[in-house]
């Protein structure tokens, strides 16, 4: 029994493996959460109004689904695949982890119980520092450079505890950088849409896209994991690096650009809900 | 700000001496397992048969060629098949080595059948040579030429009871137990076969041997090799001419 998913040096089957470290994983973002919604519904005095109830249960459905990114990225197959077979894999559950489990989990998170939590760890103060936009998105690609170097993939995912620590660094970079676009405090997001829509662009638009061309274009497999693993159906590794490099790449472009897209049309909306009526042409 | 500086002068200084050491304690010219030259071997003068049917002389027939050879077997589930797709991708890089031919030799004759293996070698290049023993004899004297591990069948121990060695190569016995039976082996890497719809397994030794166009094996290959270091050593290898004396590639 295995606790995470790591490489393994036997050929891939499809029979299912029970990683046990992974459902307690889960559980642990999950059980915690639902169960201080429901404390935090127990001590409210009167029911919320149906607007409300509405927007805290799409909050909740939010975190859940952002759960189930997160397992889904991490237990087999996807996370065996990404430990020890396929450098796209890998790419793809780096993808899950940062650009949708992270801003789920964030979506899901009440303001009250942001605060509740912060406060009982007392890291506010650390908190604000570290969502500044500049250090978020600086923190987020020095974590994305580090785990991409061949050293760091060849290194921790040869073992399961190594292979954790990878996952974890991709879920707490991807959940800090997302915090300035749509933390539940509202003193730890960007304010205005520019500034957001140039933060976003820079921080998952830019950076990305040169380690991206490095896997894309690299004359060889840059990592020894997937060069030496059991071929996967043939697949060669120059080719699933390549295709690695293209997952990163392209595989942001619909969430970050459908993200600003949809800060421009609110933006828009915005704009035009404040500005006077002006009068009609005669 | 005077002692910054001298501390960055010093610590350039190192670095540069660092570097200096590591490259001049260098010893060997290849970045596989390099031969030493009391253990060199010449490339087998042994006549197989290849997958179109046709005699194929290990020597003779690649004069002037970097030979790469290379024992496995198609139901091989893993080693096999990573040392052939990293020779493909190596030689089908622009500017490669063209004097370079990939001997594969299985060490399974009795399922590969010239068809059977055709098809997993056209999986990887058209242009690597397949070739079967006749005799298990001639398999264990392959082994014996190339200075290589033999190669054992491996039925299983619940319905079978054991090994059977399939031939009888320098070091066999003394290595040949289960606990060899992984990757990274120092000897080559023993390739162990999954069970499938098959009743045995085969382990063997897993290196490439490598023997330049003068016809001496100055470099070996155990898994894992990467393609770093196959693309390193060809060029080195392809470059010693036919009638180069044993020197030439030490």
């Amino acid at each position: 029994m295995r606790f995470w998913c790591s490489a393994l040096e036997e050929p891939w089957s499809w029979s299912w493996r029970a990683y046990p470290g992974v459902w307690a994983a889960s559980l642990a973002i999950a059980v915690p959460y639902l169960a201080a919604r429901r404390r935090a519904r127990s001590m409210r005095p009167q029911p919320l109004d149906p607007a409300d109830a509405a927007a805290q249960r799409r909050q909740m459905w939010f975190f859940l689904a952002g759960v189930a990114a997160f397992w889904a990225a991490s237990d087999w197959p996807l996370g065996v695949l990404g430990a020890g077979y396929l450098a796209s894999a890998h790419m793809a559950q780096f993808m899950l982890y940062t650009l949708v489990a992270a801003p789920l989990l964030v979506l899901g998170i009440p303001e009250p119980m942001a605060r509740r939590i912060l406060a009982r760890l007392r890291l506010y103060r650390f908190m604000t520092r570290l969502t500044k936009p500049v250090v978020a998105g600086l923190v987020f690609n020095g974590c994305l450079v580090a785990t991409h170097s061949p050293w760091a993939v060849d290194t921790l995912r040869a073992n399961q505890f190594g292979s954790f620590v990878m996952d974890a660094v991709w879920l707490a970079s991807g959940v800090l950088v997302w915090l300035p676009i749509c933390s539940p405090l509202s003193e730890h997001r960007l304010q205005a849409y520019p500034g957001k829509m140039v933060y976003l662009f820079l921080a998952l638009g830019v950076v990305p896209a040169v380690p991206a061309g490095f896997l894309t274009f690299a004359g060889f497999p840059l990592y020894a994991t997937y060069e030496l693993a059991p071929r996967f159906y043939g697949l060669d590794a120059a080719t699933d690096q390549q295709m690695a490099g293209l997952i990163m790449k392209l595989g942001g472009i619909p969430i970050v650009w459908g993200t600003i897209i949809a800060m421009m049309m609110r933006w828009a909306d915005e704009s035009k809900a404040s500005s006077p009526a002006l009068p009609s042409p005669r | 700000m005077r002692r910054q500086i001298r501390l960055a002068v010093v610590v350039t200084v190192m670095l540069v001496v660092a570097a200096c050491g590591s490259s001049g304690t260098s010893e060997s010219r290849y970045e596989g397992l390099a031969v030493p030259a009391s253990k060199l071997r010449q490339v087998p003068d042994m006549a197989f048969t290849d997958t179109d049917g046709n005699d194929v002389h290990l020597a003779a027939d690649t004069q002037g060629q970097v030979r790469l050879v290379y024992q496995m077997f198609t139901n091989c589930p893993d080693i096999c098949g990573v040392q052939l797709a990293q020779l493909a991708s190596v030689l089908n890089r622009p500017g490669a080595p063209t004097n370079v031919s990939v001997l594969a030799v299985t060490v399974d004759p009795d399922r590969d059948t010239p068809e059977v293996l055709r098809a997993y070698l056209d999986q990887f290049s058209e242009d690597f040579i397949g070739l079967i023993p006749d005799t298990e004899q001639q398999l264990t004297d392959l082994q014996n030429a190339l200075g290589a591990l033999a190669s054992i069948k491996i039925f299983d121990t619940t319905t079978t009871g054991g090994h059977e060695t399939t031939s009888e190569g320098d070091a066999s016995h003394e290595v040949m137990d289960d606990t060899h039976m992984d990757h990274g082996d120092t000897a080559g890497g023993m390739a162990a076969m999954d069970h499938g719809d098959v009743d045995y397994d085969i382990a063997h030794d897993a290196r490439v041997f490598a023997y330049a166009p003068n016809g001496y094996g100055y470099a070996q290959y155990p898994h894992p090799t990467r393609q770093t270091q196959f693309d390193h050593d060809l060029p080195i290898l392809a470059g010693i001419e036919p009638d180069a004396p044993v020197e030439a590639g030490l």
